[in-house]
């Protein structure tokens, strides 16, 4: 992650300027991303190549996910990736209030994401569904339905902490917003903020589909 | 609301916003209809969307570029290219699930 | 070019980094690399002798082919420990960060790391990893090999195998905050007029070690928490018995792992240009070559894993386009030797210890390097594969190319570091004493591999003895001579001569401030106008050959 200190335009000692630090911090951001998008293309390798050899199971399996949750849960999420995006450009302009205004309703937005995700959890292991000796499942392909939640579990809670780290950070520039720090020549932590939410906006997008929608 | 509507960093949002929701009914509704193949390529499609406006990958400083490309670099020609290699052009012989008699 | 030749008689110990602040907190809590660099060292070194025990019970039980001290179950788990602990906490962090973290900034003119917090948080997460993976070897370790194979590790082991991949992830999280860093800092904190092709090699070497490390860990990532998963649960992706596939872990595994090796090679191949280029006083041959065959081979390296896997089960067509790829990765690291020779070739060249240790890596890597073709083609590698002809391989890369490497830097950028001179007759000696003592350990193996000794065996055919004997007596002097430097580089920090800022009359930023640097790394912030290695073509050196060894000959200190 990158430093987020220097408030006003002062820059760390290292830095030639603000303007160096700024694009040095979302420099870095921006490199971490790729890291995860190989930390989560790992698992989307994975889940590729199981579903390719377990068609059956990987179809029966999605029919037992709740697709209610699963597309409001990426409608909430691209909301508030796009309603930090508009606090973003509000930022720019060093308008602190609205980006109070966006952090807070985004944040809030990702809680109530959280919140169904945890709800779903427990109906899917009422269920039967969570991986091991416990598990549960009708019709043919039980393997691969086994292999399917297993993906599953792992995909969503690996996002789940992500996205709760998201809304640490947001929180975060919330509180720096109220205190009135940012200005049009200081604002890229709200960027830098706002990559990795919505970085995790499209883990989601892409967990998506293979979860809910494919042999549905 | 009028003074809302003509800054444009609103409009930008809101259009994208609308868009983004427009593909994920669009791929709800081909699911829906037997067509769900199509939904991993419309979260492809969103990403791209998602990284071009709110993540702003187009004026991002070129070092960030860079750094995004070689991340999409490597999970496509690498992991799905490379990495399938393998696994595709294997035969296996189906084994015995621990679960069916 | 500074004609400095200081050895520092006169120079009395200045306020430096060393002498901000001495309480234990602002050690722990520093944000400068300079100490953050040390606090490495002091860690890395420790693993080091941890590795090198589990080594030294391994050499000492193969004396007798019925093994000599430990039984079978136990030969498993030293020979698990020495590889994760000497792979993930001493060669993947050594060199970056100890030497990198150090004379990165220096070298090319920057006052610290891009982002120093992240720099201080990777030595915690390295430390955190290290204590998980201690505690798995102090409750009695585990026995799958470094490798990890899945279903022995995840349904089979009866060893503390999460415990040790949590261990690993940690560290994972560090090489990543560092690669991170180092990238970074080299896109944007270059000083004035320090261009990309004005850097040194070094930093070149490390650019690419750090997209090594920022692109493939994060795959090690997945694959060890899925393992963890697998073996918590006891169910998984990679257990047959469920429709999983056991070779999807070693892809996972092997995309990091291969790239891994290079991780650990890569800043070698660095540290060894600065040391040629510096004890031949001739700017490299052919800086362009040296600087893109780093760049291949980093991306090249990730795309020859499965070469590990060749008797896995693989389909036969990829293993034919890896095997193909594998020989493709040897063209650039060839083109360096060549790039180490030229230098050398009519260079003014002083055997001081960093450039007997530079020598002997490019001896040493040659030789292991082109072993490796023999294993990457197919045909041979049935037979070979599993043998110590691959244990001798890697080690001679590894251990005759990147530690002695290693060492070949502390050596010479010790001066900078502590301000302190060793004792060049005892470095010179230790680092001979490494060479031979390497080259009986480990040249037996090739033999003992090519009449099929297989790996990771305590035991083995009585045939095969006298290799091993020999292999063990070898061991018994590298011990030894790995030691040496703990007491005269530790002397040197009482009783050394004081250094000036150039002893080595090198070229390179970091010998234009003081040896130890200030805290701020330079006074004024260098402005670049020269090329890398300006050293002066040979007839014009300011100095006949004869006058410059007298110079910094110190074999009477």
């Amino acid at each position: 992650m990158s430093e987020f200190v220097a408030p006003r335009a002062h820059a760390e000692f290292q830095y030639a300027s603000a303007e160096h630090q700024r694009d040095s911090a979302l420099a870095g951001m921006w490199l971490f991303l790729a890291t995860e998008i190989l930390f989560f293309g790992a698992l989307f390798y994975l889940w590729v190549l199981l579903r390719r050899w377990h068609p059956l199971g990987f179809h029966l399996a999605t029919a037992d996910t709740d697709l209610l949750i699963g597309s409001v849960n990426t409608v909430i999420i691209s909301t508030a990736g796009m309603v930090f995006f508009w606090g973003v450009q509000q930022a720019k302009r060093g308008q602190n209030r609205p980006v109070l205004l966006a952090a807070l309703a985004s944040g809030g937005l990702g809680l109530v994401f959280i919140g169904l995700k945890l709800f779903e959890w427990s109906e899917d292991v009422g269920k039967g569904k969570w991986p091991g000796q416990v598990f549960q499942a009708h019709g043919d392909d039980i393997g691969g339905q086994h292999l399917f939640w297993l993906l599953y579990y792992a995909g969503t809670a690996l996002h789940v902490v992500h996205m709760t780290i998201g809304v640490l950070l947001v929180a975060w520039i919330a509180w720096r917003a109220r205190k009135g720090e940012f200005k049009p020549n200081f604002y890229y932590p709200v960027v830098a903020v706002g990559l990795y939410w919505s970085f995790v906006d499209v883990v989601w997008i892409n967990l998506y589909p293979f979860i809910y929608l494919l042999g549905r | 609301m009028k003074a809302l509507w003509s800054d444009p960093a609103v409009r930008t949002t809101l259009k994208t916003w609308l868009v983004l929701l427009a593909l994920v009914a669009g791929e709800l509704g081909a699911a829906l209809l037997g067509a769900g193949i199509v939904a991993p390529f419309v979260g492809i499609a969103m990403a791209a969307i998602v990284f071009a406006i709110p993540m702003e990958l187009p004026s991002a400083p070129n070092a960030a570029k860079i750094f995004a490309l070689a991340g999409l670099f490597w999970l496509v020609v690498m992991l799905f290219g490379l990495g399938t290699l393998d696994p595709l052009t294997r035969h296996d012989q189906p084994t015995h699930f621990l679960s069916q008699p | 070019m500074s004609a400095v030749l200081e050895r520092g008689t006169s120079v009395q110990s200045h306020p430096s980094y060393l002498t901000d602040g001495t309480t234990l907190r602002s050690w722990l809590l520093t944000t400068d690399h300079k100490r953050i660099a040390l606090l490495y060292a002091a860690s890395i070194t420790l693993f080091f002798f941890v590795g090198g025990a589990a080594a030294a019970l391994m050499r000492w039980n193969l004396i007798s082919p019925t093994g000599a001290i430990v039984e079978h179950d136990t030969y498993n788990r030293l020979f698990t420990i020495h590889g994760v602990v000497m792979v993930w906490f001493f060669l993947v962090p050594a060199a970056p960060t100890v030497l990198g973290n150090f004379v990165l900034p220096l070298m090319i003119g920057a006052r610290d790391l891009a982002f120093p917090k992240l720099n201080l948080a990777s030595w915690y997460m390295f430390m955190s990893g290290g204590v998980l993976v201690s505690w798995a070897l102090f409750r009695g370790g585990l026995e799958t090999g470094w490798t990890f194979y899945t279903p022995l590790s995840t349904d089979y082991a009866r060893g503390y195998v999460s415990l040790a991949a949590f261990g690993i992830i940690l560290s994972g999280y560090s090489s990543i905050a560092t690669g991170l860093n180092f990238i970074v800092t080299i896109h944007k904190l270059r000083a004035p007029g320090m261009t990309w092709f004005r850097m040194p090699v070094f930093c070149w070497s490390l650019y690419s070690t750090s997209v090594l490390n920022v692109l493939a860990t994060p795959v090690l990532t997945m694959a060890m928490l899925l393992l963890a998963a697998e073996r918590i649960l006891h169910v998984g992706v990679f257990d047959p018995n469920l429709g999983g596939d056991p070779l999807l872990f070693q892809h996972l595994f092997w995309f990091y792992s291969h790239p891994a090796v290079y991780i650990m090679v890569l800043p070698g191949f660095g540290i060894v240009t600065e040391i040629i280029t510096a004890f031949s006083r001739k700017r490299v041959f052919g800086y362009q070559f040296v600087i893109w065959a780093s760049i291949s081979i980093a991306v090249i390296g990730f795309f020859v894993w499965v070469h590990h896997m060749f008797v896995a089960g693989v389909s036969v067509y990829s293993g034919v386009v890896f095997s193909l790829l594998s020989y493709i990765i040897a063209v650039p690291s060839a083109i360096k030797v060549f790039n180490w020779l030229g230098t050398m070739h009519n260079g003014f060249i002083r055997f001081d210890a960093p450039m007997i240790y530079a020598v002997g890596f490019v001896g040493l890597f040659t030789i292991g390097g082109v072993t490796g073709l023999w294993i990457a083609s197919l045909a041979t590698d049935v037979a070979l594969h599993d043998t110590y002809f691959v244990v001798a391989h890697f080690h001679f890369i590894m251990v005759g190319g990147m530690v002695t490497a290693f060492l070949g830097g502390i050596h010479f950028w010790w001066p900078k570091i502590t301000g302190r001179l060793y004792s060049e007759t005892w470095g010179r000696l230790a680092a001979a004493l490494i060479f031979f003592g390497f080259i009986l350990t480990f040249f037996p193996q090739f033999i003992l591999g090519f009449f099929g000794m297989p790996r990771r065996y305590g035991t083995y055919p009585a045939q095969f003895q006298v290799l091993n004997v020999l292999s063990s007596a070898g061991a018994t002097i590298l011990a030894v001579a790995y030691l040496m430097p703990l007491f005269y580089l530790g002397w040197s920090l009482f009783r050394g001569e004081r250094a000036g800022p150039n002893p080595w009359d090198a070229s390179g930023l970091e010998w234009r401030t003081a040896s130890p640097p200030p805290k701020e790394n330079f006074h004024e912030s260098p402005v670049v106008t020269w090329e890398a290695y300006d050293y002066p073509p040979p007839e014009k050196q300011q100095y006949s050959l004869s006058e410059l060894r007298e110079k910094t000959d110190r074999r009477h200190v």
